[in-house]
């Protein structure tokens, strides 16, 4: 008996949107100020002082925003904070981001 | 985490979003989604919640702060060659390494709609959709053209109509790809409309579709209100929760299927559910035993009559049996019903305060019986929920450390008398200090979610824990479609 036979498709679907090209880099982190970004898991209340600690003793003049004056990047409130974090960026001159935790 | 780099990217500053080992992968899933597929990840050894501190300390500095620096400046670029996209610290090899897109491949795919992506046997079908990571593990219907038409003749839509952009993968949600799934998950053309208003929902930014590959595995669940859903072929009766009704199970189906497929959601992209459910079917309301007792529908909490046809989703996490309630009268099945709520609460209070703010709102699902003992009382859904806010209560201790010491999901471990003071939850959270008292579980008794369904005559309720604004109520209109 011969069975049929089917010509199929593909069950996803087309990309709506384009691949950007990302911002650009520094070229060192000496005299720059960077942002902490920060969902408020995964120990980052830990993990970011260390950063900060570390990064400060690799680089003179380097200085930091906290993640408290940009808000909780995830769960409720995220679509408000990301919202409105380039204007947060901008207002603070923020040069480069550093975003955590993702576990 | 990955959504915040993207945005400070989109603003013009540089960013490098720090991720636990096994967690990359979703991570550039995410980056690649959202248009900057080479965005840079700074990597962790291992996960950093089962780590002492000083173990933590020194490998976030001896691995980690390296890809940190590279990942801002592109120094792994000079050093690899490789323009840093992904930069890693490897622990087994001391340095940086890059890497590729191999998990992704699935997500490069672009075949057009009518595209033939295979042909075969049905045997063959399935094997070659089961290899391609694009079929649950259950035998598909394959989707040939003809059949794909076939389900939206007649309806007059645009089968490249867009629903809107699947915010993983930022496809496009296309009339044709809902169609082609659910020709795969064995779904009837009546169906179009409950399916058109769950994508509907998968395309609102409220209700978080992102997230439905969190690593606690919450699954969706659809409920089907209004008076066309028995007409539409869904059970609201025996077995309500049970695979074995084709509109139910096919529609449920259908969407595990769609967020496979379109959103991304398998192992190699957006899925890091550590243990997962299987799909759930539609939960469908008894529309008859809410209109005999004069209580709405759950989709009346979304801003819907009773006279509509409303598809609701929320994404659960746990569920639980409350069996063989004994009472006739509200008071004496309320105490039994809240326990099962309280039972069914645990790391999910992180959604109340923690991961979320008050947005924790489990579900009940009372067969009719139930519900007719507190109707006939006289009371109403909201009477009932705030009985059950009154009974569904735990230790205070039990909820501090259930969103501190035990999941460290609130940081700093507060405790609710401060969270309280700080205006983050209402008074009923520290009427005292005493750690014995018991506290709510949800932030008022609005937020518990009733429905009505099951054996109309069985004294059983069930219940659900909710993964807030991991897949918040959101409700869409389910509009009949005129089919040839």
């Amino acid at each position: 008996m011969n069975e049929p036979s089917y010509d199929v498709v593909w069950p996803g679907a087309p990309s709506g949107i384009e691949q950007r090209e990302l911002a650009p880099r520094l070229d060192t982190l000496a005299g720059k100020r960077i942002g902490f970004l920060w969902d408020y898991l995964f120990r980052g209340d830990e993990l970011f002082p260390i950063l900060e600690r570390e990064l400060a003793a690799r680089y003179e003049g380097v200085t930091f925003v906290g993640y408290e004056t940009f808000g909780n990047t995830h769960g409720g409130d995220e679509a408000a904070v990301i919202d409105r974090l380039p204007d947060s960026l901008r207002s603070r001159a923020v040069d480069a981001v550093v975003s955590g935790m993702g576990c | 985490m990955a959504r915040a780099a993207v945005a400070s990217e989109a603003a013009g500053v540089p960013s490098v979003s720090i991720v636990c080992e096994s967690f990359d992968g979703q991570a550039a899933a995410t980056a690649k989604g959202h248009g900057f597929e080479q965005l840079p990840l700074a990597i962790t050894v291992g996960h950093v919640d089962a780590q002492s501190a000083s173990d933590m300390e020194s490998n976030f500095v001896n691995h980690t702060v390296d890809a940190i620096v590279a990942g801002l400046t592109g120094a792994s670029a000079a050093r690899n060659g490789t323009n840093g996209r992904v930069a890693r610290s490897d622990p087994a090899e001391g340095n940086e390494r890059s890497l590729g897109p191999s998990t992704l491949d699935s997500a490069s795919l672009n075949p057009a709609p009518y595209d033939t992506v295979a042909s075969g046997s049905i045997d063959e079908i399935n094997d070659a959709f089961a290899e391609r990571g694009w079929s649950d593990g259950l035998p598909i219907v394959p989707p040939t053209v003809d059949r794909v038409e076939r389900f939206l003749a007649g309806t007059g839509l645009d089968p490249l109509q867009s629903l809107g952009i699947a915010r993983t993968t930022g496809r496009d949600m296309t009339v044709w790809s809902v169609a082609t799934n659910a020709v795969m998950a064995g779904c009837e053309p009546r169906h179009l409309g409950v399916l058109l208003a769950a994508a509907r929902i998968l395309a609102d930014p409220h209700y978080g579709a992102e997230h439905s590959g969190n690593t606690t595995g919450a699954d969706a669940l659809m409920i089907l209100d209004g008076p066309n859903a028995t007409a539409l072929g869904f059970n609201s009766g025996v077995g309500a929760l049970r695979d074995g009704v084709r509109a139910n199970t096919s529609v449920g189906r259908w969407l595990r299927l769609y967020q496979r497929n379109v959103f991304g959601f398998t192992a190699a992209e957006h899925d890091k559910s550590t243990f997962g459910n299987s799909f759930r079917v539609v939960l469908c309301e008894d529309a008859t035993a809410l209109a005999d007792i004069g209580w709405d529908p759950v989709s009346a909490e979304f801003g819907f009559g009773a006279d509509d046809d409303v598809l609701t989703m929320a994404r659960f996490n746990s569920g639980a049996i409350v069996g063989s309630a004994f009472g006739s009268t509200p008071d004496e099945i309320v105490p039994y019903l809240a326990d099962g709520l309280a039972r069914i609460t645990g790391w999910d209070l992180g959604h109340l305060y923690g991961l979320g703010r008050m947005h924790y709102r489990p579900l009940l699902v009372l067969s009719p019986i139930l519900a007719r003992t507190c109707a006939t009382s006289g009371w109403t859904k909201a009477n009932l929920a705030e009985a059950l806010f009154e009974h569904a209560r735990i230790p205070a201790w039990r909820f501090e450390k259930l969103i501190g010491e035990w999941t460290n999901l609130a940081a700093g471990r507060p405790q609710l008398t401060d969270v309280v003071a700080a205006g983050d939850l209402p008074s009923q959270f520290a009427e005292s200090d005493d750690p014995d008292r018991l506290v709510p579980i949800v932030s008022e008794p609005a937020k518990f979610v009733i429905a009505v369904a099951g054996d109309a005559n069985r004294t059983n309720a069930y219940v659900f824990s909710h993964d807030g604004p991991h897949g918040d109520y959101t409700a869409a209109a389910v509009e009949q479609l005129s089919l040839d």
